[in-house]
């Protein structure tokens, strides 16, 4: 296994499939923000970032510092800040092992099902 | 303290800030709401959400969701009839192909392969079940002074392994 690749045995949907992912592992929840850039056409005002995604938990300038500018970086346009994703390879490989990529029926199951099972831990 | 100092934003990304799909279908509120839920797409909507995402007026969003509902787009859950919640029907193909054009859109302007990942992925993880393999079987053939071997293994249609010899047209 080369330094800048890690083999997975399991992605989410198929546990059948060997998929190589090169690092780093963004996260399920940071995986989802960048989905949702990417879709959004990769550049998004870092005020509108935040708004959207601070309410989930994602503190949006810390994970852009933590992936460092050769993922993501910050610029400027017109005095405000603009969130740029720059690895859109590497992001689009996490988004579709957390399978985020394509909207289906089956994953809003899947995560009702995780949610459930959370709310039942919680109904203690 | 002092100004961060931040690169400046190049010119050609200025119209996918302000312009849905990178002013494809020009600039109004019905399609800023659809870039929206379609980049995220397992949220559950209110009305307010997007008045604050999209900076539109309430009437205007009102008539947006309502006729994206009628376009079987999104679908409306009134349980609670004052604060309707509004979900993306991801059964609609149009979303599969809006999340296609999403991708698209970036492709062209940074010459990357999102679309095609995308489709990719759409194939192994929803289309790729639909599709029945009936044998799956692998074929090595040789030619040797102008006859032709085939050896054929297969798996499926109850045969394992079938060896046959052809002769090339005209040795028969």
């Amino acid at each position: 296994m080369s330094d800048n690749t890690k083999l997975s045995s399991r992605s989410a949907a198929d546990k059948n499939q060997t998929v190589v992912l090169n690092p780093p592992d963004p996260t399920y929840h940071v995986a989802k923000f960048l989905s949702w850039l990417i879709k959004r056409g990769s550049i998004r005002r870092l005020s509108e970032c935040k708004k959207k995604w601070e309410d989930e938990g994602l503190d949006i300038e810390r994970v852009v510092k933590e992936l460092g500018p050769r993922y993501i970086g910050i610029y400027r346009h017109k005095g405000e800040k603009i969130v740029k994703l720059e690895n859109q390879a590497w992001a689009s490989q996490w988004i579709s092992h957390y399978d985020l990529e394509v909207p289906h029926h089956r994953h809003k199951k899947r995560l009702e099902k995780i949610f459930s099972v959370t709310e039942n831990e919680t109904k203690v | 303290m002092a100004e961060e100092r931040l690169p400046e934003l190049p010119r050609e990304f200025e119209i996918y800030l302000d312009k849905p799909y990178g002013g494809l279908f020009g600039d109004n509120v019905q399609t800023k709401i659809i870039e929206e839920v379609v980049a995220d797409p397992y949220r559950d909507y209110r009305p307010k959400y997007l008045e604050e995402m999209t900076g539109a007026k309430a009437p205007t969003i009102r008539n947006a969701l309502a006729n994206l509902t009628n376009l079987g787009l999104l679908e409306k859950d009134i349980s609670d009839a004052q604060h309707p919640i509004y979900r993306l029907n991801l059964k609609s193909k149009k979303i599969v192909a809006l999340t296609f054009l999403s991708y698209a859109s970036i492709d062209d302007r940074d010459g990357t392969e999102c679309m095609d990942n995308a489709i990719l992925d759409y194939y192994m993880k929803v289309l790729r079940q639909k599709v029945q393999p009936l044998a799956v079987a692998t074929m090595v053939q040789y030619e040797y002074n102008g006859r032709i071997w085939t050896d054929t293994l297969s798996a499926g249609g109850g045969q394992l392994y079938e060896e046959n010899v052809i002769l090339a047209s005209g040795q028969a």
